[in-house]
């Protein structure tokens, strides 16, 4: 039997930073994933980087917490993250006090803040509501979380760790009240595997609790389901906040080429959320209480993720009230030695997550080696430059992406070589990793063409058994997913327009 | 407004499938015919096939003709229950105009043929060019790939095919290789170009070149649907000449090399028809009320009246933007105003899964038309006395489903143009 | 403010970027397209890199994009392709300057006025020079104007002063405003003149209001500053002339063009004022055209002798008009007027005159050459100058303005 130290359950931003901390103290880990990284809340959030002044109000701990994350990710995740900068926007009706507070808050947590005058304001962002009547700039910055879990993994790797995607946690041997070992399960084969550890550490996110059940340990998550809404361009170049206490559809991410609206909470214990038609109307009303072109613009898609929130015994009415640190269980008092829990939190504070967290297992594991997390960066942010939008067009235009016949995906230029690039690194996966890695297919089109490239592309790199287009069918039912919710307008002209690409030409309903 | 009077006779709005047949049916009649679109029509998306119908129920439709007469006489709002007559000497003006084209096209009303695809998928085709189809029994098959063309990878197709060659009964094999020759080496490469670059025939001679000596045991040879534009039937009969063996074309990805050669053969006999084509603006049509006086096309500066006698909407449906759809689930007539039903509650109107079993509802959008193909307001009565409908803007089916979006185009915009025209 | 943010280019004309569904149609109609693998192609250039443009990308092969505009014509979906794609261009100018010599062409082929009174001036010197095989080869070296681009000849006189002396109806049944352009000014004045006869014929009293050059060499050559300067002198002139009810009339379909359409879409000039005077601007054979359509005019009559071969500009099909010249024209007695069919003559303007365009533009134009050759024109009719220019040039036919026609013709 394998033997680790750690076995980290989980591949959300917290897994992966938790790994690059063990890695980096020397402590041999393995981390376990049962789909692809960042699927989780990770890989469904609004893409927001926290100045903080979203909880300076309300929360000044998690708000200053936040703040110096956020100067540490800017440095050490640098190509992950686009500076675009946020404002806070007050607008003709709302409560005249928060500013002040605002304000306050925000210098107490030493975030920077300061007014910009409103037609200032709407000169930089032209689609800001005539409404406007007061600005206040904020060091909000947009992250990419595939890249940045991506980046953690990579250093983790480099040190030695061990990463095993699609593998699900099946068993926990718990013998004279310590972990002792794991149980694995390949999720696609159903091969099972055990594998000796000294710790468990759950970063599961809001599976938590499922997690913590196999150590015959009772958790209690409130999973806080938010709905996301993609505009398929930018609408802002900032980071859009609606200045008064956090509510529903307040935000306005600029994320790679579009925008984000969001988001809302409804507390609810389910593995998957259906966002309605009216939950989507709902938010857009709100966003564009801020910038009303949001109105008439096109809608990309819609996607849910759930906040891991702990509630160790309140009422879980608006869980965007509830602690938002995080914490970290040690379940040595639940009588289970070697096995710790992190919930809560959100992901401009993953590092510090990880380093609370991995400093509780090196405690057990008599580690002394401190974190230096904050001081190293991921492997590719040491030239220190971030993220700009048009960086990928730049690319291809100065030759150094290849030729145009090239491009695989078109609507956000992924050529042949990224896709063969992730084929190389991981074999033949579902099309949706490919997305994750790349992408591919979440533009305006949503796979109408990518799909069926991607899926030649794959199998020419790597023949699957059978004769089967389900991979295929699967990724474009996954786009239907998203789409369901928002099909009007464009969107409902690009469905159509889809369907008779891959119904009517490709025949892909009736194919094997 | 009648003969010799200013402006046109017939305006048909669209240039899709159903618009083009409406022009040329009442060009065909000697009416002053207009024909003038927003953009081109969902021609240039589809395979360059006449799909009248494929499915019915979930079965394959093996002959399509007693099928839709079937299906019209079981489902009276259905287009193919107002213009089943039509269908017939529609798919025969197709059919002419795409030979005057050089463009030979096989298939029938009696029975469906089957048309091979990029993703390796077999599927029925009312009409078909000549090269795309083929004779898949006890076929070998060699799916060629050509480096750099994404639309079309050769394995996806060998690993595919056989499989859907057994659902329909049929047994064949399918190998696949993939050619990279100097010809492809551009920075551009979508289907036009190598449609342009096998006519220019130095492709041809490179393909040819390269696929010598992998023939062995091969009957058919599959290559991408990319074998000329104009000059198709030169590209291919001389890639079999040259190959010694049959070749057969696999649609793929928009843009489609055989859907614009179908569009550029109707369009092509429109004209010489005497009909005029005009791409570019939209149009609405005008006064708000009774008799449809005039077309105006949102031309550049300030709107400009077209006199018309008689109009045929051919503005297609959700894909062509001749039907959009709101927030709200209600569908708007976005040329003309004219009332269209919504087939299902909002929260109803898609199904779950891309490819639903059953449909998307939505699809199934459109105006009611009459028995003349005049769109109808709630009480049946034609909303205007010179207005036709046609195409995909018409309500009642689900074509993706159904396979039935050519033959519904070809019956309805052929009805549509000679009832404008008498 | 904190942040490093970027800028966004969000009216109507960028936002309809949204309405695109990837279908490639703007690809199928490119007449680029198909003759250089230096171009991406509308789509690529246009809404696709639309999305990452306000992240500030270096472009560099939209320039291959020679503004004709079919893109937008065959797009269903209502995204202004070739606006973005002349947008993307000026913006690529500025981020990734061309060599010296080159923006000097470029800035000389914008000022179009400058050239012409320049020219005109010391026309006859002007004119050899522009016609010896050693003057074109310094300008091809020094400045990147291909040696056999097609140039026309400067004219000498002011066509305002022979305006003055055109016969005008006495009691005109409308008063319009005729907008000369550049090409009358300078090259063939002969083509306001026959403009100006023909609207007398019609009835109507021919003003010439103050005006200056459209501005369209500037937008092409993607000096958008050089253009609003224009455009704002042009408003300043013209709106009051709108305002009383007066149409502006163009024989040149490219000016007409650009003052419907280019100064908002293209430009972003945004307004009340100037969707006044969009709404004012027609083509002269629209306008006959829409006479005839309400009854106010007698279908022109008359004979047209010769075998013509009409060819509709690529900036008139911009109007979404129709061919309303050739319209007319086949209503003349005896006419042979055939439309030419094709959908490109090639030069786009100043584009086929740059040494790097020249091939690219001769290719695009060889289906034209061929169908008059096969056709055996004696005369090739079209509206716009540089395609008539471009035509004589491929051709060897003679190349009118269908208003010279008519007004020879009409009874």
């Amino acid at each position: 039997m394998t033997e680790y130290d750690v076995v980290v359950v989980g591949g959300g931003a917290t897994g992966a930073g938790l790994l690059r901390d063990l890695a980096m103290r020397g402590v041999r880990s393995l981390l376990v994933e049962q789909g692809d990284l960042a699927t989780g809340t990770t890989g469904h959030f609004h893409g927001l980087l926290h100045s903080g002044a979203r909880y300076a109000v309300r929360d000044p701990d998690a708000a200053r917490e936040c703040i110096e994350e956020n100067r540490v990710v800017r440095r050490i995740a640098a190509p992950a993250v686009e500076d675009t900068g946020g404002l806070f926007c007050w607008l003709e009706g709302d409560p005249d006090d928060y500013p002040a507070q605002l304000l306050a808050g925000c210098r107490a947590a030493g975030i920077e803040i300061h007014e910009v005058p409103a037609e200032a304001a709407r000169r930089d962002e032209p689609l800001l509501t005539p409404a406007l009547r007061r600005a206040f700039a904020v060091p909000d910055a947009t992250i990419e979380p595939w890249g940045l879990v991506g980046g953690n993994v990579e250093a983790a790797l480099e040190l030695g760790a061990g990463v095993r995607r699609y593998t699900r946690l099946a068993g926990v041997g718990v013998e004279a009240g310590a972990v002792r070992w794991v149980e694995l399960e390949d999720v696609a084969s159903g091969a099972r595997e055990r594998v000796g550890t000294a710790v468990l550490a759950s970063a599961a996110g809001y599976w938590a609790g499922r997690v913590a059940r196999l150590a015959g340990v009772e958790l209690e998550m409130a999973p806080g389901w938010g709905t996301m809404v993609v505009m398929n361009q930018r609408l802002a170049s900032r980071v859009v906040n609606r200045c008064r206490a956090p509510g529903d559809g307040d935000i306005v991410v600029p994320v790679g080429p579009v925008s984000i609206l969001g988001t809302t909470d409804r507390t609810l214990d389910t593995d998957e959320y259906e966002v309605t038609r009216a939950e989507v109307a709902g938010i857009m009303a709100e966003a564009a209480a801020m910038m009303p072109a949001v109105a008439e613009r096109r809608v990309l898609r819609v996607f849910a993720g759930a906040r891991p929130l702990y509630d160790p015994g309140h009422d879980a009415s608006d869980s965007r009230f509830l602690s938002r640190s995080h914490t970290v269980l040690d379940h040595a008092r639940d009588g289970v030695e070697g096995f710790v829990s992190i919930v809560g939190g959100k992901l401009t504070t993953y590092r510090l997550m990880a380093q609370d967290t991995a400093d509780a297992v090196c405690r057990k594991l008599g580690v002394t080696a401190p974190c230096r997390t904050a001081e190293e960066p991921l492997p590719e942010a040491r030239s220190g430059r971030h993220y700009r939008l048009g960086d990928r067009l730049t690319a291809r235009e100065d030759g150094a992406a290849g030729a145009d016949a090239d491009l695989v995906c078109e609507c956000e230029l992924v050529s042949r070589a990224m896709v063969e690039e992730h084929v190389a690194a991981h074999g033949r996966t579902p099309i949706d990793d490919l997305l994750r890695a790349t992408r591919l297919g979440m533009g305006p089109c949503q796979g109408a063409y990518c799909a069926l490239r991607a899926a030649g592309i794959l199998e020419r790199a790597e023949p699957a058994g059978g004769s089967s287009l389900a991979p295929l069918r699967g990724f474009l039912d996954e786009r239907m997913k998203g789409d369901r919710p928002i099909l009007w307008g464009d969107q409902a002209r690009q469905l159509r327009l889809n369907e008779i690409v891959y119904r009517e030409v490709l025949d892909l309903d009736h194919g094997p | 407004m009648g003969r010799n009077g200013p402006g046109y006779d017939v305006v048909v709005i669209g240039l899709g499938l159903a618009g083009l047949m409406a022009g040329l049916a009442a060009a065909g009649r000697g009416a002053r015919t207009l024909v003038v679109g927003r953009g081109h029509g969902t021609l240039r998306f589809r395979a360059g096939t006449i799909d009248v119908l494929g499915y019915r129920d979930g079965r394959l439709v093996a002959a399509p003709g007693p099928e839709v007469a079937a299906l019209a006489g079981a489902a009276p709002e259905h287009p193919y229950s107002r213009a089943g007559a039509d269908l017939a000497p529609s798919l025969d003006a197709v059919r002419g105009a795409a030979e005057a084209a050089s463009l030979p096209v096989d298939g029938s009303l009696a029975a469906n043929l089957l048309v091979a695809t990029a993703a390796g998928t077999l599927r029925p085709a009312c009409l078909a060019p000549a090269s795309l189809a083929a004779d898949w029994a006890e076929a070998s098959v060699l799916a060629v790939g050509l480096a750099g063309y994404r639309d079309f990878q050769a394995e996806l197709v060998a690993r595919v095919l056989p499989e859907a060659a057994a659902r329909h009964g049929l047994r064949l094999a399918c190998r696949a290789l993939t050619i990279d020759v100097p010809a492809l080496h551009r920075r551009h490469l979508d289907g036009l170009a190598l449609a342009r670059g096998f006519e220019a025939a130095g492709l041809r001679r490179e393909v040819v070149a390269a696929l010598r000596g992998h023939l062995d045991g091969v009957s058919l040879v599959a290559l991408p649907a990319v074998l000329g534009l104009g000059r198709a039937g030169e590209v291919r009969a001389g890639l079999v000449r040259e190959l010694g063996l049959p070749v057969v074309e696999l649609p793929s990805l928009p843009p489609s090399v055989p859907g614009i050669r179908l569009e550029m053969a109707l369009t092509a006999a429109l004209r010489r028809a005497g009909g005029v084509v005009q791409v570019g603006p939209g149009a609405r049509v005008g006064p708000e009320r009774g008799e449809v006086r005039w077309v105006e096309l949102a031309a550049a500066g300030h709107p400009v009246r077209v006199p018309a006698g008689r109009v045929v909407l051919a503005s297609g449906g959700l894909a062509s933007g001749g039907l959009a759809l709101t927030i709200d689930g209600a569908f708007v007539e976005t040329v003309a105003g004219l009332p269209v039903p919504a087939p299902e509650a909002v929260d109803r109107l898609y199904g779950t899964a891309f490819l639903s079993e059953a449909g998307h509802p939505a699809h199934r959008a459109g105006v009611r038309v009459d028995a003349r193909l005049r769109p109808v307001g709630d009480g049946g009565e034609p909303v205007r006395p010179n207005l036709f409908a046609a195409g995909g803007l018409l309500a009642a089916a689900d074509r993706a489903l159904e396979r039935s979006a050519d033959g519904i185009a070809c019956a309805t915009g052929w009805r549509a143009g000679q009832e404008a025209a008498a | 403010m904190t942040g490093d943010p970027i800028r966004l280019d969000l009216d109507e004309t960028a936002l309809s970027a949204d309405h695109c569904t990837k279908c490639n149609v703007c690809n199928s109609a490119c007449p680029v397209m198909p003759v250089t693998d230096l171009f991406p192609g509308p789509k690529y250039c246009g809404p696709q890199s639309q999305r990452f443009r306000p992240g500030d990308p270096v472009e560099r092969w939209v320039d291959y994009c020679s503004g004709c505009g079919a893109c937008s014509r065959a797009c269903p979906s209502g995204v202004q392709v070739a606006e973005l794609n002349a947008r993307a261009r000026a913006r690529a100018y500025r981020e990734r300057p061309l060599p010296a010599r080159l923006r000097l062409r470029n800035q000389l082929l914008s000022r179009s006025e400058l050239l012409g009174r320049l020219g005109s001036t010391v026309a006859p010197v002007a004119n050899l020079a522009l016609r010896l095989r050693p003057g074109r080869v310094v300008a091809e070296r020094l400045l990147g104007v291909h040696r056999d681009a097609p140039v026309p000849a400067f004219a000498q006189g002011s066509f305002r002063r022979r305006f003055r002396r055109l016969p005008q109806p006495e009691r005109p049944i409308r008063r319009v405003a005729y907008f000369h352009g550049c090409t009358t000014s300078y090259y063939e004045p002969w083509v306001g003149e026959a403009a100006v006869r023909v609207l007398a014929r019609a009835g109507l009293g021919v003003d010439l209001p103050p005006q200056r050059c459209c501005g369209l060499p500037f937008i092409s050559n993607g000096d958008f500053a050089g253009a609003r300067r224009l455009a704002e002198a042009n408003l300043r002139a013209l709106l009051p002339v709108a305002r009383a009810g007066t149409p502006i009339v163009a024989t040149s379909t490219s000016c007409s063009l650009t003052l419907k359409h280019e100064y908002r879409s293209v430009l972003g000039l945004r307004g009340p004022e100037w969707d006044e005077l969009a709404a004012s601007v027609h083509d002269l054979f629209e306008l006959l055209r829409g006479m005839v359509w309400e009854g106010e005019l007698e279908p022109p009559a008359g004979r047209l002798a010769g075998r013509i071969l009409y060819h509709g500009p690529c900036q008139l099909r911009g109007h979404g008009i129709g061919l309303p010249a050739f319209e007319l024209l086949s209503g003349l007695e005896g006419a042979d007027v055939a439309e030419s069919g094709v959908e490109c003559c090639g030069v786009a303007g100043t584009y086929g005159l740059k040494t790097e365009k020249y091939e690219i533009a001769r290719q695009v134009g060889e289906p034209l050459r061929a169908r008059v050759a096969e056709h055996g024109a004696d005369v090739v009719a079209c509206d716009s100058e540089t395609c008539r220019w471009q035509v004589q040039a491929l051709t060897g036919v003679r190349a009118r303005h269908p208003v010279e026609l008519l007004a020879e013709a009409w009874e």
